[in-house]
């Protein structure tokens, strides 16, 4: 069905509402129909109508205003110190508050930020210009990812995103991205910034441009968010995407190996205030970032968005020295400083799962040394199975025994190892026995998990001690 | 071979079951129609010559060497470019009119894509086993997929970059695809077909939102580069054609020549007794129901019987239930059926009706349809659903394959079930409803352009759907929603639009209903049920008795807030029913007639409906055991109705006493309502009535003082005698879904039609005062309703009315 307008007088109703006139033509058949002329209020009040049906859902809406009205206020109060009159011209503007300059493209213009971090200079407790000298290889074990065996700082570039949202999907945009990498002895960072929507396909040229001669690329938590949505971004320019096959080091996840037990989260904020030792100056809250940037769009005022490109920048720095930070570690477990016990404890870890059992145990007895109480168990029962693997088993044994005397904790663990031991590698099935024993004595406090395996173990033991008693008999 | 046995059995145990019905005189007396529909034999042709030697020896291996007429007609439309719908009754081979030029396409054509979309995701894993049958048979892989809610992350990335058929449903389509169709560009980049199932399922609201997501689908697929042709099959309605383009806006070839075989089935109409001549009380439908289901179950026929709301599956589900309560092997081979038991349950008695376990079942619409639950061989309608296509789907229900089966229908007394029951010509003689859709609801169209430029950026010019697209984006701009920006408008808040809108229903969470019965071997605190925002307020209030699974439990706490119904298991006599008021305001009025004796106008009102109390109903005896009251928040909305004001002057002639006046308006809109559901082809749910005066500020309504005309807010200030002099009184006939469908711009262009027919109902119905066929229960309208009614509508009709008008009605009395 669709509208003809049959004159192009308006009338007015009773109440006063401006309403045209129609006709509905409408196809039957193949036929097309005239149905009679009928009134209906729909071009002059639509928007009156559009309110009306806003207002619908008045519960949700008040509580959204709540928030927005809340968030307006925050946005003010971050903006006091150096509030200015709104500007006539608005690109212009954010040169104002930003340094920067207007890239060409073929696509248009973009403006661009960039930062030079030249030798000496330091970001949480990282010199920049030291951080090539870095060994490369821990990658291969802090991260499974083949692609990344020949990894090289020179030849990485470090990205981070501010976007419009978190929901993801194609309605999200990144309007700034900021790249970071080592040229000679010095850091660079640019930031490609969208002064509006429209010059998204010339921000995407200059990042494809720049992106060229890179052979990896390092982010934060970018294999699930900027990287996809940056390549959602290139298909809607119909560009090809840059990073599409390069390897992406993501230092999420070596973080979560490292440092995930030890805070409430993982996040790069964290990170950087409890194991970087970064406290930043002058910075915004992620959430409130993209309507910091909607703020930018609507009023063309650049003294908010500042914030957004120096919390950007600080990403960047915070990737670079996190990637110190894990190769170091790796590198060098028992010289390079620590955080805490943690640490030590999720080296071990990682080492143990590449068989490097070596360094394994020296870093287990480090976090054992500074660790706090009642975290204990778990590094002894990695420890002891540590050298169990290198078959340093009087260490071991004497692990399991140390275990034992601990209150806290009580688990079978210990007494299996010991029966194992002595059921498997001294064939003394007497002695086995008695760990087995002991074990049933305390079996009140344990869990009760493994118990079935225990009691085949204690039958099978049992037996052979009987047949050793009988042979040499 | 057992399974012929059994049908032959069961053949003979309808014969004799119709046979004592007939001869029964008490039910012989009720029946007003026996209807015999014939074996139809089938039409057959071979496969065309474009069709792969392979594909057709896979369907030979499968017993198809032929195809049904209608089958070769729609593969050859297909074929030819054409966007199709193919209409054909229940099994009668249309999965294979999309299946087979799906799979030819593919070998030809080894990229091509493809997407299927069902209503359910039942429909879709059903689809997804038949289709699979036939793809294990091929040299060539086809990966087929279904893709919904259930679907595994991990599964998700290989269904996106490597499935050549997708199946999935509407609200995925909506918000986990369109808005991410950069994951999805290879099925966009090579989509061939787009195939939707049960395309009569997508009416009223949810065809006007599926509309609007297909229109977001054309600008994604555009984006691209490709134009996928439409393959959509429904089940019998008058318009199938006319919806098929309304919903996929293109012009669409129509395949509607059946050319499957049927066996035969007896269709037998039923109207209970009357109980009560004065009032016009007939026998209660559910218990009739009960009485014709028992001697085919006692037999374990196979039956299904179909009731008309929730409330009474339940209650007619424990009838039952209690009638074979001793028998073990029947009583657990009864069970009910509705939206809101949780999915494995609802799976798990699909099955048990599949593999024969449960042999009777008692289901609201949901079981309507194609969800594969077996053929059944026996129908038991226990009132009239609504429209003559869901009476024929549910019949269908029964009897699919070659042998005989049964279907009976019985009324209830209202009027709607009454003109269907008395004038059973007009049920097997006319067509079926109109599928309507409003896909340019403002409401509607706006949700879905916020999802559209969240997928892709408007750009200046663009046009999506029939209103000014340019406002509506400059009021989403104002909004701070859309930001303009070179030519192009962009998505500007952070949020994911398609997650707000449900295509379901009025976008509000749902209720969980938590069973807080302790009980030995059952965790405490169990989820029973699922309920919708709307239907909350009247079935979970405080000391409400929810049914589930027959099983009674009683409402102890609700927390509104948090959607959340704690019951208990309860062992009560009773169940609940609630009653509500409702209020109108007008917003706007968009047209306005005069005839002098009465006007009519249509425009925009504000609704708002509060449940104020509840009545308890001794089960069996159905006595009113006492009421109690319910504080529960209002619900408003904002939709489109007509109205009809009865004016002073010719009130006045009438010289009767006002009250009567009132008595017959209301039962004038009692009638009205259901004629125009029935001349509109809608649900009478999807229209609703109240009586109140010309401006809206006073109603009609039951309060404890008796009936009385009282103010809009609250219940407490009455219209005084005096003021009654001046009252005009109005019968508001509103839609019910927010902004309205298009039902009441069509009862205002009728009135005058409808009014006659409304006329004619009230004046040939054969009670003496009134009754629920005609104004309403004498109990609630009033002992001179139907008189006053009648005189009322007589006298304004001809006073005001343009006689020529009425031959254009849908049908004469």
């Amino acid at each position: 069905m669709f509208w003809i307008p049959a004159g192009t007088e308006h009338t007015r109703n009773h109440q006063g509402f401006r309403y045209d006139r129609f006709i509905i033509f409408r196809w039957n058949d193949g036929v097309l129909e005239q149905n009679r002329q009928v009134c209906f209020g729909l071009t002059m009040d639509i928007k009156e109508r559009l309110e009306r049906l806003d207002s619908i859902s008045g519960r949700k809406r008040q509580a959204r205003e709540a928030i927005i009205s809340d968030l307006r206020k925050r946005l003010e109060r971050l903006a006091e110190p150096r509030r200015m009159k709104r500007p006539e011209e608005r690109p212009s503007n954010i040169l104002e508050w930003v340094e920067g300059e207007e890239v060409n493209t073929p696509h248009g213009k973009v403006f661009m930020s960039q930062e030079v971090y030249g030798s000496g200079y330091r970001h949480g407790g990282v010199l920049l210009d030291h951080v090539m000298e870095i060994p490369t290889y821990p990658v291969s074990l802090v991260s499974s990812d083949e692609s990344l065996i020949d990894l090289d700082f020179s030849h990485t570039l470090f990205i981070d995103t501010e976007t419009t949202g978190l929901a993801g999907g194609t309605g999200t945009y990144a309007f700034l991205v900021g790249v970071g990498y080592f040229k000679d002895s010095r850091f660079v960072t640019q930031q490609l910034f969208l002064r509006d929507f429209s010059e998204e396909r010339a921000m995407l040229w200059a990042l494809e441009d720049l992106a060229r001669g890179f052979r990896f690329v390092a982010t934060f938590n970018g294999k699930r968010f900027d990287i996809p949505l940056l390549e959602t971004r290139f298909i809607l320019s119909r560009m090809e995407n840059p990073f599409k096959d390069l390897p992406n080091y993501d230092l999420l996840y070596p973080s979560r190996r490292i440092w995930g037990r030890a805070y409430e989260n993982c996040r790069l904020s964290t990170l950087e205030s409890f194991v970087l030792d970064i406290h930043r100056q002058v910075d915004v809250p992620s959430e409130m970032i993209p309507y910091l940037y909607f703020d930018y769009l609507r009023r063309g005022d650049g003294s908010r968005i500042n914030r957004v490109f120096y919390h950007n920048r600080m990403d960047i720095l915070s990737l670079v020295t996190l990637a110190a930070r894990i190769h170091e570690m790796v590198d060098a477990p028992q010289t390079a400083s620590r955080a805490g016990w943690i640490e030590a404890y999720s080296l071990g870890r990682i080492f143990s799962r590449q068989q490097r059992m070596g360094e394994a145990i020296g870093c287990f007895q480090d976090a054992l040394r500074d660790c706090k109480d009642g975290k204990e168990w778990e590094i002894l029962k990695s420890l002891s199975l540590a050298m169990k693997r290198e078959k340093r088993m009087d260490q071991a044994v004497s692990v399991w025994m140390e275990m034992i005397s601990l209150d806290k904790g009580r688990e079978l663990f210990p007494y299996e190892e010991l029966a194992k031991f002595y059921e498997h590698q001294m064939k003394d099935y007497a002695e086995a026995l008695r760990w087995v024993e002991k074990a049933f004595e305390g079996m009140a406090d344990f869990s009760p998990l493994g118990w079935t395996a225990l009691e085949h173990r204690f039958h099978r033991l049992l037996l052979k001690a009987k047949r050793k008693e009988q042979r040499p008999g | 071979m057992k399974q012929d046995r059994k049908s032959a059995d069961d053949d003979i145990v309808i014969d004799l079951v119709l046979n004592r019905w007939q001869r029964s005189e008490d039910i012989s007396s009720c029946i007003t129609r026996i209807e015999h529909l014939p074996m139809c034999r089938g039409k057959w042709a071979e496969f065309p010559a474009f069709i792969h030697d392979e594909l057709i020896s896979v369907f030979k291996k499968k017993g198809i060497s032929r195809l049904y007429s209608h089958q070769r007609e729609a593969v050859e439309a297909i074929q030819t470019g054409r966007d199709v719908v193919v209409v054909t009754p229940t099994a009668s081979g249309k999965t294979l009119c999309y299946n087979l030029p799906v799979l030819n396409e593919k070998m030809e054509n080894p990229g091509s894509r493809y997407l299927y979309l069902f209503p359910t995701k039942a429909l879709a894993q059903d689809q997804m086993v038949e289709i699979e049958g036939l793809v294990g048979e091929l040299s060539r892989s086809v990966k087929v997929h279904t893709y919904d809610g259930d679907t595994p992350d991990d599964a998700r990335r290989a269904i996106r970059s490597q499935g050549d058929i997708v199946i999935t449903n509407p609200d995925m389509l909506h918000t986990g695809i369109l808005p991410h169709h950069t994951k999805w560009a290879g099925l966009f980049q090579n989509l061939k077909y787009v195939v939707i199932d049960e395309l009569h399922f997508y009416r009223g609201v949810l065809g006007s939102h599926m509309a609007n997501v297909i229109r977001r689908m054309h600008r994604i697929s555009a984006f691209y580069g490709s134009e996928p042709q439409f393959i959509c099959s429904s089940a019998t309605i008058a318009n199938p054609k006319d919806l098929a383009e309304r919903l996929i806006g293109r012009p669409v070839e129509l395949i509607a020549k059946n050319g499957a075989p049927s066996g035969e089935k007896t269709f037998v109409f039923l109207n209970p007794p009357i109980i009560n001549k004065e009032l016009g009380i007939r026998g209660n439908h559910l218990k009739v129901a009960e009485r014709l289901s028992l001697p085919l179950l006692r037999d374990r026929v196979q039956t299904i019987v179909f009731a008309t709301s929730r409330l009474n599956v339940e209650v007619l589900t424990k009838y039952l239930k209690d009638r074979f309560a001793k028998r073990s092997d029947t009583g657990e081979a009864i069970r009910g059926y509705r939206g809101g038991y949780l999915p494995n349950t609802r799976r798990e008695i699909e099955k048990g009706l599949r593999d024969g376990k449960i042999v009777g079942v008692v289901s609201t619409n949901a079981l309507e349809l194609g969800v594969d639950i077996g053929w059944l061989n026996a129908c038991i309608i226990a009132g009239y659903p609504g429209t003559i296509a869901s009476t024929w789907q549910q019949a269908g229900r029964a009897g699919r394959r070659s042998g005989k089966s049964l279907a009976v229908f019985i009324a209830r007394s209202s009027p709607l079930d009454q003109f269907i029951i008395e004038h059973p010509d007009y049920f097997f003689g006319a067509t079926p409803e109109h599928g309507r859709v409003n896909p340019d609801n403002l409401l509607v169209l706006l949700s879905h352009i916020k999802c559209a430029a969240f997928e892709l950026p408007f750009s200046d010019g663009e046009k999506f759907g029939g209103e000014d697209l340019d406002q509506i984006l400059e009021f989403l701009a104002e909004k701070g929603v859309l930001h303009k920006a070179g030519g192009r408008w962009h998505w500007t808040q952070d949020a994911y639009p398609a997650d707000e809108i449900s295509l379901r229903s009025i976008s509000e969470e749902n209720f969980l209903v938590i069973d807080t019965t302790r009980e030995k071997g059952r965790p405490a605190n169990r989820v029973i049920a699922e309920v919708d925002f709307v239907s909350a307020h009247t079935t979970l209030y405080p000391e409400a008795v929810y049914m589930c699974e027959s099983q009674l439990y009683q409402v102890e706490k609700l927390d509104y807030d948090h959607r959340k119904a704690y019951v208990k298991r309860f062992h009560g006599e009773h169940y609940t029913e609630a009653l509500s008021y409702t209020d109108i305001t007008i917003l706007d009025t968009f047209e306005t007639t005069e005839k002098g004796s009465y006007g009519v106008e249509h425009g925009e009102i504000k609704v708002t409906s509060k449940v104020v109390g509840f009545k308890k109903i001794r089960f069996h005896s159905l006595e009113n055991l006492g009421y109690g009251k319910v504080s529960l928040p209002d619900q408003q909305m904002h939709t489109t109705a007509s109205w009809f004001i009865f004016r002073k002057a010719s009130i006045e002639s009438l010289s009767l006493p006002r009250w009567e006046i009132i008595d017959g308006v209301l039962g004038v809109s009692y009638a009205l309502q259901a004629m125009a559901c029935l001349h509109l082809m809608c649900d009478l749910r999807d229209i609703q009535r109240s009586v109140g005066d010309r401006g809206a500020r006073w109603f009609l309504r039951m309060s404890r003082e008796g009936k009385g005309l009282y103010r809009s807010a609250d219940g407490e200030d009455r219209l005084s005698p005096d003021a009654i002099r001046e009252f005009e009184p109005t019968v508001f006939l509103y839609e019910s879904y927010p902004g309205g469908v298009g039902f009441s711009p069509q009862i205002f262009d009728d009135h005058e039609s409808l009014l006659r027919d409304t006329l004619g109902l009230i004046a040939r119905c054969p009670c003496s005062y009134g009754c629920p066929s005609c104004v309403g229960p004498t109990k609630e309208v009033g002992m001179n309703s139907k008189e006053v009614a009648i005189a009322l509508l007589t006298h304004v009709l001809d006073s005001g009315g343009d006689r020529t008008y009425s031959e254009s009605s849908g049908f004469s009395l």
